[in-house]
Order: C-alpha cells, then structure tokens, then sequence
C-alpha cells in the first residue's frame, strides 16, 4: 500500500467510526417507541428538516452520475437541478398536507396513509410492497455508489465488495440504533463536509487544469459545443421533449418518496416545511459543480473508461491524499445517508403495515400498537425488515451488480403511479379505492410494458408520465363509474357538513 | 369501533406527547398566491423551448445553461414570495385536506358518538 493510498484509508475509517458513534448517540435520551425511531416524534425543527432532506436529495449519484453525465451527454443532466427545485414548490403544498394528514391520525408512511384514507388494509398492503420493489434497488445502486467511491479515494487498495459491505454495516448499525433522527445527525456531518469539498473544487479544478472558470466556458463553447444544448451529445433521446416530461414526473414523484414522507413528517410543524421548500433550493447550485467537473474532465481525460469517475478521477489526479480522503468521505456519506433512510423508509412501510396488523382504520383487520408493548414489538418488526432489505440490496450489489441496477432505471416511473393513491386522495374527497388500486395496477403495467418493449422514451417523453397519465384517467373513470360515497360504514346523518364523512372511521 | 371522544381520531399507536396538531389554527382564506409555485415548473421547461442555444453568452455563460442557472435562483425568491402571501404560513395553520376536513368537525364529533 502505498503512502498515499495509507494516508486516506485511514481517514476514511476514522470518518466511519465517528459517522456510527454521532449516529448512534443521537438517539441517547430518546423514546423507544416506533413513532421516534421511524419519524423522530414528529420532533425536528427547521435546521434539521433542512439538514435531512438536503442529505437526502445529494446523494452518492450527485458525485458520480451527475459528473459522469455532464461528461457523456452534457446540458440533458440539467434534469437533476431542475426536478429537484421544481419538487420544492410542490412541497410546499404537499409536504405540509402529508404532514397534516398523518400527524392528525397517527401515521408513519405513504403505506399507513394510504390504509387509512381508504378504511384498507389491502390498498396499504399493496402501496408497501410496490415501493418496496422500486427502492431496494435504490439502495444497492447507494452500495456500489458507495464502493466505487472508496475504491478510488483510496487509490484502489480497499476493494469494491469490502467497501459495499463496509457501507452497509455502518448504515445499518445507527439506523437500526438510532431511526431517522441518526440519520438527521450523520447528515450534519455530511453537508458540511459536502459543501466545504464542493466549494473548494468548484475553484480549484478550473484555476488547476485550465485557466480558470472563464477559460473552462470559453473552450465548451469552442470545441464541445454539442454538449451545451438539447440534446447533448450522443444522448441517446434525451431532448427537449425528455427534459421537461422527466422534469414534470420527477418533481411530482419525489414529494412522495417514502424516503421524502419520512422527512415531512419528522417536522415539528408545517411552517418548519414551508420553510424549508424556500431553503433547500439554494442547496441544488451545489449541483452544478460536479457536473462543471464532469465536463472538465472532458478536456483532461478525453478517454475515460468509465464516466462515472470523471469528479474521483480529477480529484486523485491533482490532490494531495488528505484531500482526496475528504472529498471521498464527503462522496461516501452521499451513499451512506440516504442508503440508510431508503432502508429506515421500508423498515417503517412493513413494520406496521403489513407485519404489525396494520392501523386499525380497516374495520376487517385487529387493531395493534394502541400499548407501549404492541409499539415496540412493531418497532422490532420495522427494524428487521430494515435489515433485511440493506441485506437483499447488499446481496445484490456483491453477487448481481447488473441485475437490480436496472430495475432503479424505473424507480421513479415506479414510484410515480403511487402519486394519485397518496396524494390525489388527500385532495379528492370522492376517490374510491377501487379507482385508487385499478388505476395504480394500469399504471404500473404500463410502465413495465413500455420499458420492457424498449418503448421507453416514448416519442421522446418519459414513460412514466405516459403511465401516470394513464393511471390517472382510470382512477377518475373507475371513481365515477362506481357509487357515490366511497364510505362502507353507515355515517349517522345528523352531521351538519357531509365533509365530516372522511373525517375518520365512524362512531 | 368507537373513540373515546379525547382520541381525536388518532387511529394509530398512541404517540407520546402532546398532539402535534394541537394549538394549529385552521386556514379558511383562499390562497391564490399558491398559484406562483408554477413559476419554477414553467421556467425550466420553457428552458429547451425558448432558450435552447449558446449565443448570447451571458458573463461567458451559454445561453442555456444561464437560463437554468437563473431558474435556480429565482424559483426560491419565488416560494419565498409566496410564504410572505400565504395566509396559512403566515399563521403556521395546517394544510387544508378537501378529503379530510380536520379537527373541527371532528371536534363536534364527541356529541355525536
């Protein structure tokens, strides 16, 4: 090994212990209930709603994807920055109504949510598995981010499968511990080595490898200008048209990530949400750095094997190995925070949903968690689907690298058909269940349908805003179509405002 | 099933502590300031129709990316705005559900079980 390859393996473990011990003492001096661990007591306030969720949305594909696009394709990465901003002002209308909705009646996820606002345990059974078959993906693509990432920190002496399994344990370890609130502390960490890393090589490579930041936009413009306009080089459909459908579905879709719920309804308030809609944008002009890099490294590795290496490449290349340790730290908790909440989301998506009986509001099923010991005993139930799931996805990241990988291609077109279950139901008093699950189970099938024919893009526009939009017209059609009154439980008439016939299970 | 009328629909696990929702007021204001969260969505996509090209450089930034850069900024002014307009946020209420009315009719609900 190396002198230099020593020096950043141990400022990487170094950084691992601390990233455990600050996750796992968080949570000293907390309840011990499901409430604390999946939702941290509805207790945050706004500085840690903003350090999580802005934990949540940089993650290891902002180091690696985001650079290794700019350099591949170009201007078509500016989705990422879009979407995610755009998500921002539709939180702050859904964030708070998620956060109202399940604060009212005690709920922890989209799953508990959607039991809920349709007396079913089925509809909530059905919301479960279905994000939990878009988002273990999503963690093995956050492992090998995460392997990649220390590999090359660490000059390639800590090989890929250690290091997948290495950021596997250390998630595991203060999720289960600690729940989401670890994962706001560990976030802490992060942001700030992620902004202090991202600053810094956001003036250095340009003044490093070219002279300076103008120079950089003057030679884009002079010899790549392919990759500054629609569609960008050699991208494969990613134009315009992609560009603003993918944009649309996204930012929808991310207000109601279970990863995303988990955040709204750890706030201790709504304002603490509204607030944050107008803060965390201005994290996202962190983005544009790695994507600067990626394209950098166009003019100094113009052959680059993998162009998903394009920011680590640059970094080894003209950094001394403190600083490449950092930087990859700051690379490796991106992977390790928001592993550790998709894990901690599905944890919470079975725990009560489908192992713990569910939430009561089913009038077929029992009723649990109403003792301190039923809380715990599905707080154990939680924290063992959470292990195995980072299990499922840890074993697909060692054995099955390709295999899972593809399928969080989808992940977003997956989770877009829970949209009108989760949310549309909020807004629309009238939906029925039965319009919710047709329209959810068309709309998946058509987001299968249209990748699997390799009709993805579709005349250039995502499929899964054709899907969405599919999904949409069967709910409202299936609504309208059946009776009136989606309630099964005889309401007493003496209400003055039919509005009260949602309100809860009836007396 | 039947609630104790303290319940306040709180079907799930008992939760310790006081009630999140309690002390939030209701807002029954229209809120058409809502209506400049479509700002952000319009800006960028209006991106690769209007302002998909190099030339005008702005500062030595291609026209395009510029755009999106300004997007990035303005769109926070813009929620901005509408938290100063919002009479929800300016009261800390909770969101308003058209499918779930809230506390106050569940509140006259204890009479009625």
């Amino acid at each position: 090994m190396s002198s230099s390859a020593a020096i950043a393996t141990t400022i990487f473990g170094l950084a691992m212990v601390a990233t455990i011990l600050i996750g796992v003492l968080s949570a000293r001096g907390r309840d011990k209930g499901l409430s604390e661990w999946s939702v941290s007591s509805r207790g945050l306030g706004v500085l840690f709603i903003w350090l999580l969720m802005a934990g949540e949305t940089y993650t290891s594909f902002s180091f690696l994807g985001t650079a290794g696009w700019s350099y591949s394709f170009g201007v078509p990465i500016l989705y990422l920055v879009a979407y995610l901003t755009v998500g921002f002002a539709v939180a702050y209308v859904v964030g708070p109504a998620i956060w109202t909705y399940a604060s009212r009646h005690g709920l922890i996820s989209i799953a508990d949510m959607a039991e809920h606002r349709f007396r079913s345990r089925p509809v909530g059974i059905l919301v479960a598995v279905i994000a939990t078959v878009f988002l273990v993906p999503y963690i093995q693509v956050q492992i090998q981010g995460m392997g990649v990432v220390v590999n090359a920190m660490t000059y390639g002496s800590v090989d890929l499968k250690v290091a997948a399994v290495i950021s596997f344990v250390v998630a595991e370890v203060f999720i289960l511990v600690s729940g989401l609130r670890g994962s706001a502390w560990v976030s802490a960490l992060k942001d700030v080595l992620v902004i202090a890393a991202v600053v810094f090589l956001a003036v250095y490579v340009p003044m490093h490898y070219l002279d300076g930041f103008g120079d950089f936009m003057h030679r884009m413009v002079a010899e790549k200008p392919e990759w500054l306009t629609f569609p960008g080089h050699d991208s494969a459909g990613k134009g315009g048209t992609w560009f603003i459908s993918t944009l649309l579905l996204n930012a929808v879709t991310i207000t109601i990530f279970p990863t995303t719920v988990a955040g709204y309804l750890s706030a201790r308030d709504p304002n603490a949400l509204r607030r944050n809609a107008v803060l965390l944008p201005w994290y996202q002009l962190l983005l544009f750095v790695p994507m600067m890099i990626g394209a950098t490294a166009l003019f100094v590795m113009p052959a680059l094997g993998n162009p998903d290496l394009a920011l680590f490449s640059l970094v080894t290349d003209s950094l001394p190995a403190p600083a490449v340790a950092i930087i990859g730290v700051a690379g490796a908790l991106s992977a390790i925070v928001p592993m550790s909440v998709f894990m901690l989301a599905i944890g919470t998506l079975w725990g009560r949903t489908l192992l713990g009986g569910g939430n009561g509001a089913d009038p077929r099923s029992r009723r649990t968690g109403r003792t301190p010991a039923d809380d715990v005993r599905t707080k154990r139930l939680s924290q063992l689907v959470c292990l195995i799931a980072g299990l499922i996805a840890l074993a697909g990241a060692l054995f099955y690298p390709n295999t899972l990988v593809q399928l969080s291609v989808l992940s977003y077109e997956g989770l877009a058909q829970l949209v009108p279950v989760v949310l549309l139901a909020l807004f629309w008093r009238r939906m029925t269940k039965a319009g919710a699950v047709a329209g959810m189970l068309v709309g998946l099938a058509v987001v299968v349908a249209l990748w699997a024919s390799g009709n993805d893009p579709l005349y250039g526009v995502n499929g899964g805003i054709v899907a969405l939009a599919v999904n949409l017209v069967v709910t409202v059609a299936v609504t309208l179509a059946g009776p009136a009154g989606h309630q099964r439980v005889p309401q007493p008439t003496t209400g003055t405002t039919p509005a009260s016939a949602t309100s809860k299970e009836a007396p | 099933m039947s609630h104790a009328p303290e319940d306040r629909g709180r079907e799930g696990p008992a939760e310790a502590g006081a009630h999140p929702l309690d002390g939030l007021p209701e807002v029954s204001a229209r809120r058409p300031a809502l209506w400049l969260l479509l700002v952000p969505a319009v800006l960028y996509c209006l991106a690769p129709l209007v302002a998909n090209r190099i030339e005008p450089r702005v500062l030595g930034v291609p026209f395009l990316l510029f755009w999106i850069l300004a997007a990035t900024v303005i769109s926070p002014l813009v929620i901005w705005a509408v938290t100063r307009l919002d009479p929800a946020y300016r009261t800390g209420a909770a969101e308003p559900l058209p499918a779930d009315p809230g506390a106050a009719p569940e509140g006259t609900e204890g009479g009625r079980a």
